[in-house]
C-alpha cells in the first residue's frame, strides 16, 4: 500500500495481523474502509488523524517489534484516540466477506439474521423443567 | 452483568438475543437474604464477531498477535446473566428542571438526580453471586461481573407517581392528575416502583386499564392464564 493511507496500513497490520491465508488487515486493503467509516463521524475522524499522527514519523521503517512497542505506547499516553482508531479498525474487519467467511470456516458461524431458517434445539431432558411447571402462579389477582 | 466463559462450544450466536431464560426465583422479598424486594435474571445469549471483539459484556478483544487466538477462545464460548433489580423509589431520585441549562428554544432541559440505594447495591451483590454460581455449575471457567453496565439504565418509570395522596404521589389510581383536571399521564412514569423486568407488558395493562376507567367501565375480569406446554 502505499500513498497516504501506507501508514494506516501498516498500523492496522499491526492491529489485526494475517491468520491462515488471510494477510493483516492493512494488506487486506481495510485502510481505505477505515478512512470512509472516519469520515462520517467527526469525533472518529479527529480520533484516526491523532492516532496517526502520534506515531513515530519513522514508524513505515521500524522493526515489527519496535512498531507495536510504538502502538502500545499511543495506547496508554492517547487512550481515546487509540480507542477510537481500533473500533474503527475492528468495525471495518468484521464486517469484511472475507473475514467472516474466515470466521465461519473455523467456527460454523453464519452471517446474517437466524431467521427464517432458524436453528434447531438439540433434544434435551426436559424434566429439568418440571420444578418450574409445578411453581405456583406468580401473579395476584387485582 | 456476569458473563461465564466457557471451554465448551455454546454457538450463543444462534437464537435470540434475550429471553431465551429467564430466572425469577429471587424475585420477591426473603427477609433473609438482607434485603427488600427481589432480582430478575435473563440469560442473553454471546455477540457475532464484530461485537465480540469489541467487547460485548467482557473486555475488548486485546489487538495484536495473540488477537485472533483470543478472539477464538471467546467467540461462541460464552453466555451472559444480566441482573434486573426491583429500583425501589427514593424521595431523592427525581427529575427536575434544569436551572440554567435549555435547548434551542429556551426550555429549560431535564436534570436526572439519581443514586443507586444501599438496597439495590445489596441485591446486585446476591443477583451477580447467584449469576456465578449458575455459570460456576455449568462448567464455566472464567465469570466476569459488570456491577453497573453502561448505557442500561433506558426504562424510565417513576417520576409522575401513582397515589391517593396528591402530596406524595402525581396521578391517581385512575392515572389522572392530582392537580389538572382530565389530565391523565399513562406510560411507565405512573409505577411506583421500578420492577424488576422489562416494563412493556405492564405499560400496556396500566394503559388498557386507563381507558377503560376513562371510558367508565369495568376492567374485565382477570382470566387465569392457560397452562403453558
Amino acid at each position: 500500500v502505499s500513498g497516504p493511507d501506507a501508514l494506516l496500513a501498516l498500523v492496522l497490520d499491526e492491529l489485526l495481523p494475517a491468520q491462515g491465508e488471510l494477510p493483516g488487515a492493512g494488506g487486506m486493503g481495510l485502510a481505505v474502509r477505515v478512512r470512509q467509516d472516519a469520515a462520517t463521524v467527526p469525533v472518529l475522524a479527529v480520533a484516526l488523524e491523532q492516532a496517526l499522527s502520534a506515531l513515530p514519523t519513522d514508524f513505515a521503517s521500524l522493526p515489527a517489534s519496535e512498531r507495536v512497542q510504538a502502538l502500545s505506547e499511543l495506547e496508554r499516553d492517547s487512550p481515546r484516540a487509540f480507542v477510537g482508531l481500533l473500533n474503527l479498525a475492528y468495525n471495518a474487519y468484521y464486517t469484511d466477506a472475507r473475514v467472516l467467511a474466515c470466521v465461519e470456516t473455523q467456527t460454523g458461524y453464519s452471517p446474517g439474521a437466524p431467521q427464517p431458517q432458524g436453528y434447531e434445539m438439540a433434544p434435551f431432558d426436559e424434566r429439568v423443567l418440571e420444578r418450574v411447571r409445578n411453581r405456583p402462579p406468580s401473579w395476584r389477582p387485582a | 452483568m456476569a458473563t461465564g466463559v466457557f471451554a465448551e462450544r455454546l454457538d450463543g450466536f444462534k437464537g435470540p438475543f434475550g429471553a431465551s431464560l429467564v430466572c425469577q426465583e429471587f424475585y420477591e422479598t426473603d427477609s433473609s437474604r438482607g434485603f427488600g424486594r427481589g432480582y430478575q435474571m435473563q440469560l442473553v445469549r454471546s455477540d457475532g464477531p464484530l461485537g465480540t471483539s469489541l467487547g460485548g459484556y467482557l473486555a475488548r478483544v486485546p489487538w495484536g498477535a495473540e488477537h485472533h487466538r483470543i478472539f477464538l477462545e471467546r467467540f461462541a464460548h460464552t453466555a451472559s446473566l444480566t441482573v434486573t433489580t426491583e429500583d425501589l423509589p427514593e424521595q431523592h431520585n427525581r427529575i427536575t428542571l434544569d436551572p440554567t441549562l435549555t435547548d434551542s428554544d429556551g426550555i429549560p432541559a431535564p436534570r436526572v438526580s439519581y443514586r443507586v440505594s444501599e438496597n439495590a447495591r445489596k441485591m446486585i451483590a446476591h443477583g451477580l453471586a447467584s449469576a456465578t454460581r449458575a455459570f460456576k455449575e455449568a462448567g464455566a471457567h472464567d465469570v466476569v461481573h459488570q456491577q453497573l453496565v453502561d448505557g442500561a439504565g433506558f426504562h424510565l418509570l417513576g417520576t409522575a407517581r401513582m397515589g391517593n395522596d396528591p402530596a406524595t404521589s402525581v396521578v391517581d389510581a385512575d392515572c389522572r392528575s392530582h392537580e389538572v383536571p382530565n389530565l391523565l399521564v399513562v406510560d411507565g412514569s405512573v409505577w411506583v416502583t421500578a420492577g424488576a423486568l422489562n416494563p412493556t407488558s405492564t405499560i400496556q395493562a396500566i394503559a388498557l386499564r386507563a381507558a377503560d376507567r376513562l371510558l367508565g367501565r369495568s376492567a374485565p375480569a382477570v382470566q387465569a392464564p392457560a397452562e403453558v406446554a
